[in-house]
């Protein structure tokens, strides 16, 4: 399992009790893409924990958002579609995506940890 | 037998009441009402009165357009209330050269003070050891290689001692940094930051705001000003009071100052001459000026000043729907009250803001009846339907009052509407003295606006109308009484973590105005309903009360569409229980509540009595 805590790149074995957003990639989603979205958590102070699996990105979001302490989960398919998912949300995923540019997965990131900090969802930026 | 329709053409709504009259037997068929359309009192209003009508027709079983089912149409005289609002800011804060930047970034960088000379970051490898400097940081350059060239400066005995960037990127860049500096980022215009200048960062712990750049002798200890220097930065130091982070910067020719704008004078005219007040002097002055000059007999603003301009606009709007030449259109009252405006500062680099002084203004004019007679005839031609005008508003309004069970003179009755708060007392012989003020719901309206900084007056209308509440999560809000309420269904992602209005059957509108707390817009919200209404009902109940004197007033009853605000009637009715008067908001007829009763009023006084 890949995981960092706090900021992008210093992967560390994260404990399962800490309060984290969860992101759950599929195998074939480039590493480069996912710290763009870490990076969208980081920067409103989240933690954020990281996980590579197959399936859907409702799937992943789902499986991410069981594994959160912040009952917040991100989950990104292989084509870059992005879903974020909230243990209280159970029939859909609460945020779905396409696949975009690289100012929409910050912004994914972004969304999830404003989420799990009860702040409202910012407007998304093109770019 | 016939069927009277009583028809209200207030400022915001038109009411129509139906009846079937057998001698001095009246029977209410049924009620209708519809947002009025243009001004009160001009031919405009044919359109709103005829959907109206309309309404109360079909409730009552006819067609909608079967106009000529009703054999009289009494219409209330609408004068002589028809007002305007307008908002005066007596206050700037200009900023020559660009000196400042207090915007207020949700997730600004790292923590601290840093002092240094701003430098655009391109030239950071060419800043020598020792130098303190202030990297500015355009969106360009990502955070890591902001944050990989900061901590290679530092490492060359570089002081960076702080950065101002464009991009969202201040955690980021501080997360990466060797030490902690304070960041300022999302600074859109970046372009417009001053290079080579001494420049000071603060950054906040989070729940906290900025202490030294809000502080004008700690700007002065930071940048040695003198004591006149000092005074010039005053403004600069208010604007950016309530933020987590701020920026000073030092510009050679910087100017910042504070200027008063002429606001006007105001001429009130009354029985033993006339009086000048002007605006600055704020809204006790205007409004002890207006006392002293009752009953006033007319109202003129200082030519070539803002105030002088509004009086004029509102005469030259009157003359032109009525057809009354401008001379012979008298202002008879104004209500002023004390506002703080979010004015843009002028010069300033991120869309800053500072609270600035205004007054808000409501006046109201006299018309003649000659309008309404006008209206009457255009209504008959139209619908071919026998027209008249009625009796005065006020009167027509104790009428239906009266109607509420449990009433009986002598009583007053306060008739809180959208552009007027008009009262009248009835005596126990059936004597009726009434008074029209400025100053309603609209005014609240302006001021809501103007205090939070929006244009919109339909957002304005639904902020006044409607409860607040912060949604919590996916599935509950809480209200701002601290109650908790839950949904079925997930609310929309777009609401999550906003302060929203809660609206008839659950539907949330998120406020979209940055940073804006719900603790803000509640005050905001009642302090202008207080200072209109509250004020109003002293105001107008004083000039209807026998002797002038409020306490030998016992029974009040509210009607028009604001005394059905889920607030309003509470707040005047708490206040006059301090003089020991019984009020409560009215119930026409035992089922209309506070509304229709101008208009039932009008079928009452057809038979010439109450029923």
């Amino acid at each position: 399992m890949n995981a960092w805590f706090g900021r992008v790149g210093s992967v560390s074995a994260l404990p399962e009790n800490k309060p984290s957003v969860w992101m759950i990639t599929d195998p074939s989603f480039p590493t480069d893409d996912a710290a763009l979205v870490a990076s969208g958590c980081e920067e409103e102070g989240v933690p954020l924990a990281w996980d590579i699996k197959s399936g859907t990105s409702a799937e992943l979001a789902r499986m991410a958002c069981m594994r959160s302490h912040l009952r917040v989960g991100i989950g990104i398919d292989g084509a870059g579609n992005g879903s974020i998912a909230l243990v209280s949300v159970t029939e859909a995923p609460y945020v779905e995506r396409a696949a975009g540019s690289p100012a929409r997965l910050r912004w994914l990131g972004q969304t999830a940890a404003r989420i799990s900090k009860g702040e409202p969802v910012a407007k998304e930026t093109t770019g | 037998m016939a069927i009277v329709a009583g028809i209200d053409i207030g400022n915001a709504t038109t009411e129509t009441a139906l009846a079937r009259i057998e001698g001095r037997d009246i029977t209410f068929l049924a009620t209708g009402i519809s947002p009025t359309t243009g001004i009160k009192g001009t031919l405009q209003n044919l359109h709103g009165l005829r959907s109206s009508l309309g309404m109360a027709l079909e409730r009552a079983g006819f067609k909608g357009d079967d106009y000529r089912a009703v054999d009289l149409i009494r219409l209330n005289r609408a004068a002589p209330v028809i007002g305007d609002v307008a908002m005066e800011t007596v206050t700037e804060t200009i900023v020559t050269e660009s000196t400042m930047i207090g915007h207020n970034p949700s997730t600004p960088g790292g923590i601290g003070v840093g002092l240094g000379v701003s430098i655009p970051f391109g030239g950071l490898s060419r800043a020598s050891e020792g130098d303190s400097v202030i990297p500015v940081i355009e969106a360009k350059y990502d955070y890591e290689t902001a944050a990989s060239e900061i901590s290679a400066a530092i490492a060359r005995g570089v002081n960076v001692a702080a950065a101002i960037c464009q991009s969202d990127d201040g955690v980021l860049i501080a997360n990466r940094m060797p030490h902690v500096i304070p960041i300022v980022d999302e600074v859109s215009a970046i372009e417009r930051v001053p290079l080579g200048m001494r420049c000071c960062v603060e950054v906040a712990p989070p729940g906290r705001v900025v202490s030294l750049l809000s502080n004008p002798y700690d700007i002065a200890s930071l940048f040695e000003l003198s004591p006149e220097e000092t005074k010039q930065i005053v403004p600069v130091a208010r604007a950016l009071v309530g933020n987590r982070s701020a920026v000073v910067i030092r510009t050679p020719m910087g100017e910042v100052r504070e200027r008063r704008i002429p606001a006007g004078e105001l001429y009130i005219i009354g029985p033993q001459g006339k009086r000048t007040v002007n605006v600055e002097e704020g809204a006790g002055v205007i409004q002890k000026t207006v006392i002293d000059c009752y009953p006033v007999e007319n109202i003129f603003g200082q030519p070539g000043t803002n105030v002088g301009g509004m009086m004029e606009r509102v005469r030259r709007t009157m003359s032109d729907l009525t057809d009354i030449p401008i001379g012979d259109i008298y202002i008879q009252d104004l209500l002023a009250v004390d506002t703080l405006v979010p004015q843009k500062v002028v010069g300033g680099v991120a869309g800053e803001f500072s609270l600035e002084s205004g007054v808000a203004l409501a006046v109201m004019v006299k018309t003649e009846e000659l309008p309404m007679q006008r209206l009457a005839k255009a209504v008959a031609e139209e619908l071919g339907v026998k027209v008249e005008v009625g009796g005065i508003e006020a009167d027509m309004a104790i009428r239906g009052a009266l109607t509420t069970p449990g009433t009986k003179p002598p009583i007053a009755i306060l008739d809180l509407g959208a552009g007027s708060s008009d009262a009248s007392f009835m005596k126990t012989d059936g004597t009726v003295s009434l008074t029209h003020l400025a100053g309603a719901g609209n005014m609240v309206n302006t001021i809501i606006g103007s205090e939070l900084g929006i244009d919109d007056m339909d957002l304005a209308e639904a902020i006044k109308r409607y409860p607040l509440c912060k949604v919590e999560s996916a599935f509950h809000v809480r209200q701002e009484d601290g109650t908790v309420r839950f949904f079925d269904k997930p609310l929309d992602p777009s609401v999550f973590g906003r302060v929203a209005l809660l609206h008839e059957n659950d539907m949330l509108q998120p406020l979209m105005i940055p940073n804006i707390s719900l603790e803000r817009v509640r005050m905001t919200r009642r302090k202008a309903k207080q200072e209109v209404f509250v004020k109003n009902a002293m105001r107008a109940l004083e000039q209807v009360a026998p002797g002038n004197n409020v306490r030998l007033v016992d029974y009040v009853v509210l009607v028009g569409g604001s005394a059905k605000d889920f607030e309003i009637s509470t707040m005047v009715t708490d206040m006059l229980s301090r003089y020991g008067i019984v009020a409560g908001r009215g119930n026409i007829r035992s089922t209309e509540g506070p509304r229709n009763a101008v208009a039932t009023g009008l079928v009452l006084s057809s038979t010439g009595g109450a029923q």
